[in-house]
């Protein structure tokens, strides 16, 4: 779906966006420590073909370690599949974080 | 992990096409049907002993899986020493191509070990993106392409490495290669960490699910690489080809690899947090600790070079002295004067050539053991994106450190790891900058000229050394940035990478690693650096002059002294052989050309030796110093220490040919120095920069743009010099 990314260039991104009544984020605004699920990607096909390929697609939640540049995030796994995606972190540019947008969770599910 | 010095196997001692005793063909158990395959063909080539052909050419498997699945690991376990590295024909990605030798069948008693050669595929994410990688490994899987020197057609089987604490993602990449239709078996590796993390796969519902056979492995240990062996052979015997088929499109593939992951794992502590992971990434990214660490543990990789690379050092250098002195000793064998031109073409042409070379192989050896080394521990990830935040700026990705790290050991190694560099356009530029890093050939030059410059000045001299370095570097980055702003314009793919898991390096992994770079780099030093140093020394040998006119008078004077005064004698004797010397030199056709091309050096201070020294480094840098030691003091550094604190205090006090100015006074040094940190003075790198970028005018512009850089720099620094010295 067409979506106006939640605003890129972090610093200003402090609102959400709200995308079907949904709050989103663009990865970059989000909180070191903070937790979510990958909403949408909106990057060019090919960067969004590859970050799906390595494991960040939509549905998928995430664990934010850092923000900036380099941003770094860790794929969580499921709580009813605790080994899913074991500890895959990927480093992104900032220019690429800006483009993942994410649903932030304010607390994480426990098994 | 491919990351960086992605695969860790180069050549070997048995080229996988040339395997002298090849293994019968084993009879394909009864009943083999050879249509029942996707590929009829192989079927009955392995099931017809009596083909020749099926003698000849082997076998041949794919190794295909994620980056950081251990599939590396696993290649260098099934091949060890025995990996030879070549191309993917029209790319600059690596190809290594293994032997591997497959068990005798269990399931059938008549079956014996036969050969095999395995192509570890680059490490992909998938097979459908559209990158150099994947569509690599298509078009080999495909039948359409295969590493130089193995025949294109499509591998006989597969291999797919699956990491077993990742299996949901990796499913994917495993969906995609079972829709090939090859015969095809799973290593499920990492089995060992499954273990101790309490993951639970169902060995027998993943086989069900992947249609074909499931082996679980341990690539790091070596648990289960026989089993995984044997099974290959058996689906190899048999042709069978995987009996399920994967949905074609992503949303379809990704849900049955959810789907199977749900029915054949469970288990598995839930970590919502891995704290201590975290902590480490944010200090190793951090914007002033990142660096910082960066810093720290470069100059300790390069201590540590330097240091241990000394003994080694001197070790071969005795080594080469000792093979010149036994060409002395084979001539003297003969009866024969140690002179002559076979003579001389052996020891100074071919032994002291090569042996100038050879001399940084244990610097070489040592900078590929520890990268690996860091690599392994997963430091060198985080490394990049550090170093992307410095380096994008000008144009390259955090990928093009290593290349230029190792490019200050020496550059060829250096543009050989630019390959791991994925955007075809940061690759070049990286190429193209890459000899502007003080790479290992310049550090006699350096301390040539700094022992000149601050005689007896430490801190100075260590100030200046730093300083060519520094000169180097930002002369590359902003070369770097020219380039990518006209030349190789366009829009940079955003630094992406998995951040492996922190872990405790293998001394294996590392250890192949440098023995696999040192064969190439050995190899090269007997082909193209033996090559060139022919010529430069026809080129300084040649044509001969006969005896010099100075030197016969000096000989006469000696001659009458031998009675009296033999001390003096045998002073003057010396003497006239350094006149000699210094004639030959000058009326070689290398001293023709340094005649002919004073005028262009004179604006940079230099005089004809000079010249001639700067013209003989043209082939290979580290010759300046036996050049001007031969031109100027007449003679060659030896093993005789007094002598060479002799020749060294000529070349302080030589004087050109007006009688009065100092061959080396400080404005010429400075240019020299300069001059010697820009120039592309280096054959052997010219050669490897036109096979890495595939076209040779990228060659030809590293050279003319680094000698244009050299001469304008040391022009500039002759003139500062002058005016600031008076």
């Amino acid at each position: 779906m067409a979506v106006t990314a939640p605003t890129a260039h972090s610093k200003d991104a402090t609102h959400a966006t709200a995308i079907a009544g949904v709050r989103v984020l663009s990865l970059l605004a989000m909180r070191a420590g903070a937790w979510g699920i990958v909403h949408s990607i909106e990057a060019g096909p090919s960067d969004a073909a590859t970050l799906r390929a390595m494991g960040l697609a939509p549905g998928v939640r995430v664990r934010v370690c850092r923000v900036g540049s380099p941003t770094i995030i860790a794929l969580v796994c499921p709580p009813e599949a605790p080994c899913k995606c074991a500890g895959t972190r990927l480093g992104l540019a900032r220019e690429l974080a800006d483009q993942i947008v994410i649903e932030p969770i304010d607390h994480w599910p426990v098994a | 992990m491919p990351l960086w010095l992605s695969h860790n196997s180069t050549p070997g001692a048995r080229p996988v096409n040339q395997h002298s005793t090849p293994a019968p063909a084993t009879p394909a158990p009864p009943g083999t049907p050879a249509s029942s395959s996707g590929q009829p063909q192989q079927a009955v080539r392995l099931s017809s002993p009596s083909d020749h052909t099926a003698r000849r050419s082997e076998l041949r498997l794919a190794l295909l899986g994620n980056p950081n699945t251990g599939k590396t690991t696993l290649f260098n376990r099934l091949t060890g020493l025995r990996a030879k590295t070549s191309n993917f024909p029209g790319t600059t990605l690596e190809a290594h191509t293994g032997l591997i030798e497959l068990p005798a069948s269990t399931a059938d008693a008549t079956s014996k070990p036969q050969p095999a050669a395995l192509i570890d595929l680059p490490g992909i994410y998938s097979l459908e993106l559209k990158q150099l990688e994947s569509d690599v490994c298509r078009s080999v899987l495909a039948g359409q392409s295969a590493p130089e020197g193995q025949p294109i057609e499509a591998p006989h089987a597969a291999i797919i490495v699956l990491d077993a604490l990742n299996l949901s993602r990796n499913l994917i990449l495993a969906g995609e290669l079972l829709r090939r239709r090859l015969p095809t078996v799973v290593a499920l590796n990492m089995i060992d960490l499954a273990r101790k993390q309490q993951v639970k796969i169902d060995l027998e519902v993943l086989s069900r699910a992947v249609g074909c056979p499931v082996v679980p492995i341990s690539a790091r240990t070596g648990e289960g690489i026989p089993e995984l062996l044997q099974q290959v052979r058996q689906v190899l015997d048999s042709g069978r080809v995987p009996s399920t088929t994967p949905p074609g499109d992503e949303a379809g593939l990704r849900q049955w690899a959810d789907s199977t992951f749900a029915i054949a794992a469970s288990g598995g502590s839930h970590q919502p947090g891995s704290s201590r992971t975290d902590a480490m990434d944010r200090v190793l990214t951090h914007p002033f600790m990142g660096p910082l660490v960066f810093a720290v543990v470069m100059a300790g990789l390069f201590s540590v070079i330097f240091a241990l690379a000394e003994h080694p050092m001197g070790w071969i250098e005795t080594l080469f002295a000792w093979m010149g002195s036994g060409v002395d000793q084979l001539w003297v064998l003969f009866g024969a004067e140690p002179t002559g031109i076979l003579h001389d073409f052996l020891k100074d042409g071919i032994v002291a050539g090569v042996g100038s070379t050879v001399v940084f192989l244990p610097q070489i050896v040592l900078l590929f053991f520890l990268i690996s080394l860091l690599e392994d521990t997963g430091y060198l990830a985080r490394a990049a994106l550090v170093i992307d935040r410095v380096l994008r700026p000008f144009g390259l990705p955090g990928h093009a450190f290593v290349p230029l790290l190792s490019s200050h050991a020496c550059a060829i190694p250096g543009l050989v790891a630019t390959r791991t560099i994925p955007d075809m356009r940061e690759r070049l530029a990286t190429i193209l900058v890459a000899p502007f890093m003080s790479c290992s050939a310049r550090i006699p030059v350096y301390v040539l000229l700094i022992g000149l410059l601050f005689p007896g000045k430490p801190l100075q001299g260590a100030i200046a050394f730093v300083g060519c370095y520094v000169l180097g570097i930002l002369a590359g980055i902003f070369s770097a940035l020219l380039a990518r702003q006209t030349l190789l314009r366009g829009k940079a793919r955003p630094m992406l990478l998995e951040l492996p898991s922190y872990k405790m390096p293998s001394l294996r992994t590392a250890g192949l690693t440098a023995f696999n770079r040192a064969w190439m780099f050995l190899k090269k030093a007997g082909t193209a650096i033996l090559a060139i140093s022919i010529v430069l020394w026809w080129l300084g040998a040649f044509p001969k002059a006969g005896d010099a006119p100075q030197a016969a008078t000096i000989r006469q004077q000696a001659q009458a002294l031998v009675a009296t005064d033999a001390a003096q004698a045998a002073l003057l004797e010396e003497q006239a052989s350094a006149v000699q010397g210094r004639y030959e030199k000058s009326q070689s056709f290398l001293g023709m050309l340094g005649r002919t091309a004073q005028p262009i050096f004179a604006p940079l201070g230099y005089d004809w030796q000079l010249s001639i020294g700067v013209l003989a480094s043209f082939a290979a840098r580290e010759v300046f110093v036996s050049t001007m030691s031969i031109v100027v003091a007449g003679a060659e550094e030896g093993d005789d220490e007094a002598q060479n604190q002799r020749i060294r205090e000529n070349l302080a006090t030589a004087t050109r040919d007006d009688g009065t100015t100092r061959v080396f006074n400080p404005a010429t040094n400075w240019s020299l120095l300069v001059f010697y940190v820009l120039a592309m003075q280096c054959l052997p790198t010219l050669v490897v920069t036109a096979r890495e970028s595939g076209k040779k005018r990228y060659a030809l512009l590293q050279f003319g743009w680094m000698s244009f850089l050299a001469y304008v720099g040391a022009l500039a620094a002759f003139w500062i010099a002058s005016a600031a010295l008076g």
